[in-house]
């Protein structure tokens, strides 16, 4: 083949493009030891990268949450351990534990007052904050106002009674609906007023597309409303609240005897209004209760879930599978108990802590119980008073049990961690000694070809003829 | 015997000829460096004896009449001619699409920098803390600042994306069919001029060596095969007819159908030069963004108009670029991949996905958020006109009416006076829809893409850093066999000084060798003329 000049031009330039080009990729990696600039450099190492990074900011958001929540436990469970004291003292002999058949009024005066220190000491350390939650207000952490308050000596745990679950602010009813194949609920909540007047009864809600407005129908315990194809939310309640039509929920439940004074209705008021006051108003399945007792059992066990790594993952119904998350509830009510029991021999006895030692308060206090029979009468309430304690130790060690678990994942975490992380070394940083190296020889190559060029593109026949 | 000064005449043509040569020589060693220059090279014959075949032919004896030069001739191969433009249209298509990719890939690119991914992480980061260390105004705040930022970066890339986009267009127009016309309209221009030059009788030879560097340059932006055809005009006299035709991507010339005047339905070719007519291309945009060429051809029908490839919209031409840098613009500016239901990703794909992330990611949050049955009461993100059904990557914001408490941190009906609305299972939910729930994303009826949404965004990247992989492997493998085809074509066609240099020496000698002849002749004569027959003067 003819070769010119102009060609081994052309090549030479060419391949001394190539090495240089190779020369500034390698110089490239070795000034900051990626595997790869972009990912159309490698892009299969990217997608590994990209896939690795996710994962290690995950799991470092994993372990900011477990910190902050094994904190709060941390502290949850001293608190509770000074509560714990607290019960220790009031059933020791300087306090409830002294009471015999021989003190006097003046002397029982002085053990109430004790025990009325306890109390407040009680109170005050159940609504104990960390940071800007309260520890122990079960999945209201993050409300405003402290859990437990007290009115008339008697404590309340958001708003509950913690012995009878009377709700202070009310009585009120859950109707269960479906939108959209998806279950809802609405709450109609009727306020104090007429609370315990319609307590004990129960409301269907029923539509009537042919109904050209809302109407009430009452039958023994059951009250029916009935809502027209097009009622929304406000219109409903606006229905509810009404006093003064002849057909108005107030009017109709004065009617019948049911209620005292028809204004009262003006407080009741449907749950998430304004925001979803167009939704047209659903039939409920079922006639439900109006009732002013909340279930004291389910409020003692709520459950707040926090991702830690776990798995996290929500049913078809959008709640949160139970394995998969940690619970970061300490429920204060079940820790200083709540409900009345009835022992064997028949007396009721409250289980709760604060009503015991109010209990025993009054007793003390009471000028007409003679000291022998203050003993027997608060026999029971000692045993109740021991099994509180007993109570709140349990509660304790439980939120010491969680807390270890909380360590224990945290060790995984960190693993979990340092692996990913190694993992990722691999993937997108090179090996310091391998990019020196290359960069090395690349750079060896360059200078070799730049000699070559210069020796062999230089003479033609032309330097040789006279 | 043959005429006296016969030996004058075949000195002299020697002596011509070599001349011939050496300035045939000196004309290669000058043009050495000349773009696109074929060596030339002196087509001599020998001239056979007068009177050949003739009633009174001289006889046994007869001596050749010299040398004769009968022209210059170009060496020069137009099959690896043909060769070259097809592989260059290859490879400046690739390079073209690469470029543009590449542009596409600096502004999606994270392996260094911030960009959607950390954004979308941190509004997980966020949602997160609520859950662990409790609602208070600062952790709210900071979650509506994440999704504000996020919703910014998706701003970020769809706008580059559309500058990217308007610069592709402004390529084609002015740097694609702009130039194609520029190109057309020299080449024919320059037909014309070798044509005068060939009736005058000379083959214009460094003529051609500018329109062969012209359509090489042509065959940058668009495939083409050249024919030459020989028209006789004279009894022994034939010119040369250059003619471009559109060709497939394999170099053949490509025919449509199209009807007559008439109506008939015929099949032609697209020609784009024929002689000095011309045709040309035209650029047009619709009103929805896609790009269309179309070609106007140099030949007319019978009725005397030129015919034209476009239909209503335009977009018929398109489909008639096979190769080159055009062809990858329009398919850069309309292909969308998965979205127009064609192969080729172009610019239109990554801009769709980003709409459709956006899209996703907003109806999956405001969903979450909602409090009524419809499920669109709260909505977290809106497009700038507040509504949601219309979000796309650029005009998705954090909804105006987000304010502290707007977020639904629970959904669970409260016991009244009882805060339960405190607790952030409806947080939960939202972390867990961002970061672990799968989602299919389709267009129409084609999925798109399965996996969670973080995995779609990151998902964007990886493609593109496939796509680019995989093009510039096929660049480089177009670029290898270019080179070859460059280096043949320079091997029969360039210029070696070496053999420049000993063509010098040999026809000097022949110059050299000419001239005594000629002064050998001249002696003769004069021995003859001068010193033959003059005895007896004294």
């Amino acid at each position: 083949m003819r070769i010119t000049m102009d060609m081994m031009f052309n090549n030479y330039n060419s391949n001394l493009n190539d090495s240089f080009n190779l020369l500034n990729k390698t110089y490239q990696c070795a000034m900051d030891y990626r595997t790869f600039e972009k990912p159309s450099d490698d892009p299969f190492k990217a997608a590994q990268a990209f896939h690795i990074r996710r994962e290690l900011d995950q799991n470092a958001d994993y372990q900011s949450n477990l910190s902050t929540v094994k904190n709060a436990f941390t502290t949850a469970e001293s608190t509770l351990g000074i509560v714990g004291n607290i019960l220790k003292n009031a059933s020791s002999t300087d306090a409830l534990g002294g009471i015999t058949g021989t003190k006097n009024l003046s002397d029982r005066n002085t053990i109430a007052d004790k025990v009325d220190k306890m109390k407040e000491a009680l109170v005050t350390d159940l609504n104990q904050k960390y940071g800007n939650q309260y520890l122990f207000a079960g999945a209201a952490s993050g409300a405003d106002k402290a859990p437990f308050s007290v009115v008339n000596d008697q404590l309340y745990y958001r708003g509950i009674n913690v012995d009878t679950g009377e709700n202070l602010n009310g009585a009120s009813t859950t109707i269960n609906y479906t939108a959209n194949s998806e279950p809802k609920t609405m709450q109609i909540d009727f306020g104090k007023d007429i609370g315990k007047q319609l307590n004990g009864y129960s409301i269907k809600i029923v539509s009537d597309t042919t109904a050209s407005d809302i109407s009430t129908s009452i039958s023994g315990q059951e009250i029916t409303v009935t809502v027209t194809g097009t009622t929304t939310k406000s219109d409903l309640q606006s229905y509810l609240r009404d006093s003064s039509s002849a057909t108005g929920f107030g009017t109709v439940l004065k009617d019948q005897g049911i209620i005292s004074d028809a204004n009262n209705v003006n407080g009741i008021t449907l749950s998430g209004l304004p925001d979803n006051g167009n939704d047209i108003v659903q039939t409920g399945s079922s006639a439900e209760a109006i009732t002013d007792i909340v279930d004291l059992d389910s409020l003692a066990n709520e459950k707040v879930y926090v991702d830690i790594g776990l798995g996290l993952r929500t049913d078809s119904d959008g709640n949160v599978v139970d394995q998969t998350a940690f619970n970061s509830a300490i429920s204060g009510l079940k820790a200083v108990g709540y409900g009345m029991t009835t022992d064997k021999d028949g007396n009721t006895v409250p289980n709760n802590a604060y009503s015991l030692l109010t209990k025993f308060t009054s007793m003390l206090r009471d000028e007409n119980l003679n000291s022998p029979d203050l003993v027997e009468q608060t026999e029971p309430y000692m045993k109740a008073l021991t099994k509180a304690h007993e109570n709140i130790v349990a509660a304790r060690s439980d939120v010491g049990s969680r807390e270890t678990f909380l360590t224990n994942t945290k060790n995984y975490l960190e693993s979990v961690n340092t692996n990913l992380s190694d993992r990722d070394d691999e993937v997108e940083i090179v090996d310091m000694l391998d990019a020196y190296t290359d960069y090395s020889y690349q750079y060896y190559c360059y200078q070799a070809a730049l000699k070559v060029g210069s020796t062999v593109l230089q003479s033609t026949l032309m330097d040789y003829m006279s | 015997m043959r005429s006296t000064f016969d030996g004058l005449f075949i000195a002299k043509s020697g002596v011509q000829n070599a001349r011939y040569n050496l300035n045939v020589t000196g004309q290669n060693i000058t043009n050495v460096n000349s773009t696109g220059y074929t060596r030339q090279r002196v087509r001599q014959s020998p001239v056979p004896p007068s009177g050949l075949g003739m009633l009174y032919s001289p006889g046994k004896v007869l001596v050749g009449e010299g040398v004769s030069t009968d022209g210059i001739e170009q060496l020069r191969n137009p099959f690896l001619d043909c060769q070259f433009r097809t592989q260059n249209a290859l490879c400046e298509d690739t390079s073209t699409t690469l470029t543009a990719l590449k542009d596409i890939e600096n502004t999606l690119n994270e392996t260094k920098s911030e960009g959607l991914n950390a954004a979308f992480h941190d509004l997980i980061e966020q949602l997160e803390g609520l859950t662990a260390s409790g609602k208070s105004t600062a952790n709210e705040d900071n979650v509506k600042e994440a999704a504000s930022l996020l919703a910014t970066k998706f701003n970020t890339a769809a706008k580059q994306l559309s500058t990217i986009r308007s610069q592709q267009t402004d390529y084609l127009n002015k740097y694609g069919v702009d130039k194609v016309n520029d190109l057309l309209s020299n080449i024919s221009d320059l037909s014309d001029e070798i044509k005068s030059a060939e009736l005058a009788g000379s083959p214009a030879l460094e003529l051609n060596d500018k329109r062969n560097a012209l359509i090489d340059e042509l065959s940058q932006y668009i495939s083409i095969n050249v024919e030459v055809t020989d028209i006789h005009v004279a009894s022994n006299k034939t010119l040369t007819n250059l003619s471009i035709y559109l060709a497939d991507d394999r170099g053949k010339t490509m025919t449509v159908p199209d009807t007559d005047a008439s109506g008939n339905p015929i099949t032609r070719n697209v020609t784009l030069v024929d002689g000095n007519q011309r045709g040309s291309l035209s650029f047009s945009q619709g009103t929805d963004g896609r790009v269309a060429v179309s070609i106007t051809d140099a030949e007319k029908d019978s009725s005397g108009n030129n015919f034209t490839d476009t239909d209503a919209g335009g977009i018929n031409a398109n489909g008639l670029f096979e190769s080159g840098s055009i062809r990858s613009y329009i398919s850069l500016l309309n292909d969308n991949g998965a979205y127009s239901n064609t192969d080729a990703k172009g610019i239109g794909y990554y801009e769709n996905m980003l709409d459709t992330l956006a899209q996703k990611l907003a109806e999956v949050m405001n969903k979450d958020n909602s409090t009524n049955d419809a499920g669109d009461n709260k909505p977290l993100f809106t497009s700038t006109s507040g509504g949601t059904a219309d979000i796309t990557a650029d005009n998705i914001r954090i909804a105006a009416d987000w304010e502290t408490g707007y977020l639904v941190t629970s959904k669970e009906a409260p016991n009244p006076g009882d805060n339960t609305n405190a607790s952030y299972s409806n947080i939960t939910k939202m972390i867990s829809d961002l970061s672990s729930e799968d989602y299919t994303l389709t267009t129409g009826s084609t999925n798109l893409f399965t996996g969670t949404l973080q995995e779609a965004i990151g998902n964007v990247s990886t493609t593109l850093g496939q796509e680019i992989h995989s093009l510039a492997n096929q660049n480089a493998n177009y670029e290898q066999t270019l080179n070859d085809i460059d280096t043949r074509r320079d091997s029969l066609s360039s210029v070696d000084i070496n053999e420049e240099a000993i063509n010098l020496i040999t026809y000097n000698q022949a110059l050299g060798a000419s001239s005594r002849f000629l002064t050998t002749i001249d002696e003769c004569l004069n021995t003859i003329i001068n010193k033959m027959g003059i005895v007896g003067r004294g």
